[in-house]
């Protein structure tokens, strides 16, 4: 996302400070190297300190993507470092995009008024130290500082339930225009249906649950490939989207996530649990571009498609048209453009 | 191509010259195996009209009352050549303005034609319309009732709206062509692909008590029977010209009043609980909402063509209420459900998407907790 959005906004820099495990896009700083041996730690924090006062001197505005800090030593929430840059009279920008900032023990909470898990449940289920009071501490500090200090923020109210008190934008994704493809021919009475199931991290995006829902229809008699991609690049997977009819994203969370877009993008047919009636920072109408698929309605659904055939090109059609509306970089980016201007102005 | 898939006495085939004698009036509907078309089918067979329809031969036509000819439309010689002499053509196929290039040459060919548009076409006083309107901010807000002079979307806007007031404008045009142009709102009938009371008729058959209903239950989007809809086209038929119409049911029945005519058809007991603004989430997130009414106004019908309402509201869902139970038993019979009578819906919605019952019971508890 920091290069989409960095091909966004012009004459801007893009930073990172972390190799990404799935995409290989360049960066104008970037450190490269991994490990967590202390010479690592060292330079990646001298890199990280060298770039911070290069910015400050230069940048009108710093968007931070998720909860990257130039000072990684420094466990302040940044609070040091946004400080630093307003001083200098730089504004910051937070553009959280879900662990991030995401509260499990609020998500907990939601679980217990609604009755079904979520994406907060299923971290901890992952990851049991993201359930400790330490670390709810951690993201109640980040939320303050960013509250505090933060010229705006951007996250997605529901899906990233926070201890964020300001009113925040909603997060949008950028995917580039030429990017948008998959021919819909392949929908014209396909041999054999394709279905494509990617998880980023398994737990978190129903896996377990989408093998059992694929053995099952298997049994019932229905006949489709099922292809699951886990930590292939994504030039592989971006691929297999365009010969895929339908897309099992993802089931617990309330917003598509990157792949969600992807699918959409190339015209798949996608199933997940992103809710415009649970996430309000969605679009209005987002509900009409995917199937509404909860955790435990995906094999009814899958079913459904498989039966109703007739259905799947039409949906993927209604995604990709959400997708160039909502997510395309000449019509995403104007809106962010403009708000970025106007912030800097 | 055409080819017929029963054969009459008669073939079908145009001869140039339209019918004097009552008894041989010839009806042609094109795209006619749909809610319309079935409706419409029944209500010109009964007038004495010989009724053939037309459609593209990818689903079985059903029970049809009529010659079916397989033919697409958009193949502008073949339907010439079926429509040509016919008393009345209906088109249900036609969406933008290219669609009108092939009904425009019958101007002298034919008695009388009807389209279907939409009330989709028209302009909120506020500037923005159905295609665009999807939340409580940028919804049309319209007088009540709206008529048919109603401002409608302007040219060239791309949609459904816009694509169909394009057409109306490309038939209109023509100033030769004799054709009324319907714009129905929310149809329902049988063999409706999305029978929006459905959301009520399934909880009643459920046995669920209590509907949640936004807005107090007091919005009203007119809603059209496909029966007095085809009541309309009759009408029409019976006196050829140049009009634009209105095609709703007379009620304007609000969400909670279109609640307790099916509850009461299916004699089971009700609850209304009113949220007082929008949906809440999914609570009260009827397909019949709507942030600012939508009551047309049948007046110019009733003037024009001497229409009447063939139908009232609750005479018209009790025969949607039996074809649906009828093709949901079917449907489970052979081991499917309901979305299987209504796969659009489900492809939109999932199958609990109008039907959040966990959501409800949760919220109902709460209410007495």
């Amino acid at each position: 996302m920091v290069h989409h959005i960095g091909r966004l906004i012009p004459d801007s820099r893009t930073v990172s400070l972390w190799p990404h495990p799935f995409y290989d896009f360049g960066y104008d700083a970037e450190f490269t190297r991994s490990g967590g041996d202390a010479t690592t730690r060292i330079i990646r924090g001298l890199f990280g300190a060298l770039t911070l006062g290069r910015l400050g001197g230069q940048a009108r505005g710093v968007m931070f993507l998720g909860q990257q800090s130039f000072l990684v030593g420094r466990r302040d929430a940044r609070e040091f470092e946004f400080t630093f840059l307003k001083r200098h009279g730089v504004a910051v920008v937070c553009y959280f995009v879900g662990t991030d900032i995401r509260s499990p023990a609020l998500m907990a909470k939601l679980r217990d008024e609604t009755g079904y898990e979520n994406l907060g449940t299923r971290l901890v289920v992952d990851e049991p130290s993201m359930g400790t009071p330490a670390y709810e501490d951690a993201k109640r500090r980040l939320a303050d500082v960013a509250d505090r200090l933060a010229d705006e923020i951007f996250s997605a109210s529901m899906d990233q339930l926070s201890y964020l008190r300001r009113r925040t934008r909603p997060i949008t994704y950028f995917f580039p225009d030429e990017s948008f493809g998959g021919d819909v021919s392949r929908f014209n009475s396909p041999e054999r249906l394709i279905v494509v199931h990617a998880p980023s991290k398994p737990v978190l995006k129903g896996t377990a649950l989408v093998r059992e829902v694929v053995q099952q229809l298997r049994a019932e008699g229905f006949d489709f490939e099922y292809r699951e991609l886990i930590g292939v690049p994504n030039s592989v997977v971006r691929e297999q989207l365009r010969e895929a009819h339908i897309v099992l994203n993802q089931f617990y969370a309330f917003i598509p996530g990157v792949f969600g877009i992807e699918a959409l993008a190339s015209g798949c047919a996608v199933l997940m649990s992103a809710d415009e009636h649970l996430e309000p920072d969605l679009p209005a109408g987002s509900n009409d571009a995917w199937l509404v698929t909860r955790y435990d309605q995906i094999t009814d659904h899958l079913r459904f498609l498989l039966t109703h055939p007739e259905q799947i090109g039409p949906l993927g059609q209604r995604g990709k048209e959400w997708a160039v509306e909502n997510v395309s970089f000449s019509h995403a980016g104007g809106r962010l453009r403009k708000i970025l201007d106007d912030l800097v102005s | 191509m055409i080819s017929a898939m029963k054969q009459s006495p008669r073939p079908w085939t145009g001869t140039g010259r339209f019918s004097a004698d009552l008894a041989d009036r010839r009806a042609l509907i094109v795209g006619g195996t749909g809610q319309i078309g079935h409706a419409a089918v029944d209500a010109l067979n009964a007038s004495g009209f010989r009724v053939a329809v037309t459609h593209r031969g990818l689903r079985d036509p059903g029970g049809l009352d009529a010659e079916i000819l397989v033919l697409d439309s958009a193949d502008d010689r073949a339907l010439r050549a079926v429509a040509r002499g016919s008393d009345l053509v209906v088109d249900t196929t036609c969406f933008t303005a290219s669609d009108a290039q092939g009904l425009i040459p019958l101007a002298g060919e034919v008695g009388s034609l009807v389209v279907i548009s939409t009330g989709s076409v028209y302009l909120g006083d506020n500037g923005t319309y159905f295609d665009i309107g999807r939340d409580e901010s940028t919804y049309p807000v319209f007088p009540v009732p709206v008529t048919e002079e109603q401002p409608t979307i302007p040219p060239g806007v791309d949609g459904y709206g816009g694509g169909k007031a394009d057409l109306e404008r490309a038939l209109l045009a023509r100033e030769d062509l004799p054709v009324s142009i319907l714009r129905p709102a929310a149809i329902h009938g049988p063999y409706s692909p999305r029978l929006r009371e459905w959301y009520f008729i399934k909880r009643a058959l459920d046995g669920r008590r209590h509907i949640i209903l936004s807005r107090n239950g007091e919005s009203r989007f007119s809603t059209t029977s496909t029966l007095n809809l085809a009541a309309l086209i009759l009408a029409c038929a019976q006196t050829p010209g140049r009009r634009i119409l209105n095609a709703v049911d007379e009620e304007g029945l609000s969400t909670r009043q279109i609640a307790e005519v099916v509850y009461r058809l299916l004699d089971v007991s009700l609850e209304v609980h009113g949220l007082p603004g929008g949906p809440d989430g999914e609570l009260g997130r009827t397909p019949l909402d709507a942030p600012h009414d939508f009551v047309c106004s049948m007046d110019r019908a009733k003037h024009e063509v001497g229409y009447q309402q063939a139908v009232s509201y609750a005479e018209a869902v009790a025969a949607d209420i039996e074809w649906v139970t009828s093709a949901v038993a079917e449907a489970e019979a052979a081991g499917g459900n309901w979305g299987d009578v209504f796969p659009s819906i489900v492809a939109r919605s999932g199958l609990e998407g109008w039907f959040p019952y966990q959501v409800e019971d949760r919220w109902i508890e709460s209410l007495h907790a």
